[in-house]
């Protein structure tokens, strides 16, 4: 039965491509929950996170995101989810025109929240997007998956280039968001520490398949670490 | 043709360095202008090349910039920012003057039999063509770039129309005149462009952000940009067209008497220059057209488009409208020209068909962008 409080739902979910398959028979978000997905490079975290904001179509199977098909009714979707990933492309201009731009595209763009990412970030909002540092793109990034106050945030890899002030202002963002109550967080990274340190579930996969999916208390404690855990398992990157 | 060629290349890498087409249509405007001094110095059997070298970076620039560069980020290529320019530049330039050649090859008249040589010495539009070059250089290493192209735009043309006009006071002929003042007038006309794209952005900017703070539903605004950007392209892009040939069509007793009278083809040659430059440029101006990004943006960056809340055929929709809607109006205005007015008139039948030609080349690169859009997911997407 599908869960009606459940942010995102997945049933019998099949993705193959090439030589490459992801598989996920069944699995639900709830509301308030930080979501860690780790495991190896190519064990298929991108691709769920593709999967669910529409960037690809499943093979087969079921992909309801606040109830809705992510193909299907794509701008509904994505209006009320935030996507993050380090290398995701941005239009090239001002950051403060682009914030203007963008807020045209979702009819919950928070400018006031905007304006205090961009000050926790550090971002000069004259400066134009092509000549930030990498670092400094990962942190728009991230700013731009927010300003909409979506109900949903996927982060892929948001950890990349940021020097600790960065990522603890990042994983302090993360743990707000949560704390709304009514919103969700899915982190795919390969920082082990902070994902552990700021999820309350972890999900891993391993050649497009959930070897392990739980509470991360019950799946780590302060004598095991993620990395260790992982190891065990056989998913270490 | 070499000082043609070298400025042409010069002009082109600027504006791929450039990355805006505001700053690339400055460059551009620049190059015209300097093409038409660098006309005065080539053989008249040259012409047809130097009028489709000044249209085609117009018409390419962004193409090549987003074929080389396809996503945001650094040059694809592991070298040195300023070497992979300079490649890029060549890469760009030797592919224009295929594509060149080959419109050369279709052009079914010849601007030859409009422009006669007039025996200018080519002292001092030789050294204004070489200058050109090197302040498109300079603009792109200084990285200065917008005041220099400003500068380039206005001025050096200026400042060649005063050399040719220090000849004629000691040995010219009345040609000579007509030439150096339409330099100064080519000069002035960019400026005048320049000044009322400026002008008509930041009321467009004002607007917009009156606009926003309405808050209205976000299909309604979505919508309403859509038609925006629609209604202001089809007005600037025939009203400029309209302009040109009503130039052209009103002066044309101004011309057929120059010719007679000895004149020759000095008129309708500026002219031309003109003809050829401020429908371009209008049409060109439609690559600005929005959905709230530039057209240009898009082409640099398609990728943006992937995650944003729309979905990849409305966009590919909208902005094929946006892009086709006013050029084949405009050339719908071109054809009324051409079946009212340019009969028996060679040259302006000449003129007529490169703005359609170069019109039918805007569709294509049109089609080229459209083609880089993000897709519809797909399994294999």
């Amino acid at each position: 039965m599908p869960d009606p409080a459940a942010l995102i739902t997945l049933r019998e979910l099949a993705f193959t491509r090439r030589d490459f398959s992801l598989r996920v028979a069944s699995w639900s978000l709830q509301p308030g929950q930080v979501v860690g997905l780790v495991g190896p490079n190519g064990a298929g975290k991108t691709t769920l996170l593709q999967l669910l904001a529409g960037v690809l179509r499943p093979s087969s199977g079921e992909v309801k995101v606040l109830g809705l098909d992510p193909v299907a009714q794509l701008p509904a979707v994505r209006q009320q989810i935030g996507i993050m990933s380090d290398d995701q492309a941005i239009f090239r201009m001002r950051i403060a025109k682009l914030m203007h731009l963008l807020s045209g595209y979702y009819p919950t763009w928070d400018r006031a929240l905007v304006d205090t990412l961009l000050d926790r970030f550090d971002l000069d909002r004259s400066a134009r997007v092509d000549q930030l540092s990498k670092g400094q793109g990962t942190r728009l990034r991230l700013v731009l998956a927010l300003a909409h106050r979506p109900k949903v945030v996927l982060l892929d890899e948001p950890g990349t280039g940021l020097d600790l002030t960065a990522r603890r202002a990042l994983l302090r963002t993360v743990l707000e968001v949560a704390g709304e109550g009514e919103r969700s967080v899915i982190i795919s990274s390969h920082m082990l520490e902070d994902v552990a340190r700021i999820s309350d579930r972890l999900l891993v996969l391993r050649d497009g398949a959930v070897i392990q999916d739980g509470p991360t208390h019950a799946l780590v404690d302060d004598t095991v670490t993620l990395e260790e855990r992982l190891l065990d398992w056989g998913a270490a990157g | 043709m070499s000082a043609v060629l070298l400025h042409a290349r010069a002009t082109a890498t600027a504006a791929l360095s450039a990355g805006s087409a505001g700053k690339a249509i400055l460059q551009l405007l620049s190059a015209g202008s300097a093409l038409f001094l660098a006309s005065l110095t080539i053989g008249d059997d040259e012409w047809p090349i130097a009028l489709v070298a000044v249209a085609l970076p117009l018409l390419s620039v962004p193409l090549w910039r987003g074929l080389l560069w396809t996503s945001d980020g650094p040059s694809p290529l592991p070298l040195q920012p300023w070497l992979a320019r300079a490649i890029e530049g060549m890469v760009f330039m030797l592919l224009s003057l295929l594509v060149m050649l080959g419109l050369w090859g279709c052009l079914s008249f010849s601007l030859s039999d409009l422009v006669a040589w007039p025996g200018l010495h080519r002292g001092p539009l030789i050294v204004t063509v070489l200058v050109l070059p090197v302040v498109g250089w300079s603009a792109q290493l200084t990285a200065i770039r917008l005041p220099v192209a400003i500068w380039a735009t206005i001025a050096l043309p200026g400042l060649g129309g005063a050399l040719i006009g220090i000849q004629l006071l000691t040995d010219g002929p009345n040609t000579l005149a007509i030439a150096a003042l339409c330099a100064v007038g080519v000069a002035l006309v960019s400026g005048v462009l320049i000044a009322t794209f400026t002008a008509a952005r930041r009321l467009t900017r004002r607007i917009e952000s009156i606009g926003a703070d309405f808050r209205l539903g976000l299909r309604d605004r979505l919508q309403r940009d859509f038609i925006r950007q629609l209604l202001r392209s089809l007005v600037i892009v025939n009203g400029l067209t309209i302009l040109g040939w009503s130039l052209v069509i009103y002066t044309r007793e101004r011309i057929v008497g120059a010719t007679l009278s000895g004149e020759q083809e000095v008129v309708p040659m500026v002219l031309g220059s003109l003809i050829i430059v401020l429908p371009l440029v209008a049409r060109f101006m439609t690559i600005d057209a929005q959905l709230g990004v530039r057209l240009s943006h898009s082409m640099a960056t398609p990728a943006a488009w992937q995650l944003l809340p729309i979905h990849p055929d409305q966009l590919r929709l909208r902005l094929g409208l946006l892009w086709s809607l006013p050029v084949l109006s405009a050339m719908l205005i071109d054809l009324a020209c051409y079946a009212l007015y340019a009969t028996g008139v060679g040259w302006l039948e000449g003129l007529l068909s490169t703005s359609l030609w170069l019109s039918v080349a805007l569709l294509v690169f049109g089609f080229l962008v459209f083609m880089r859009l993000p897709r519809s997911t797909s399994h294999s997407a």
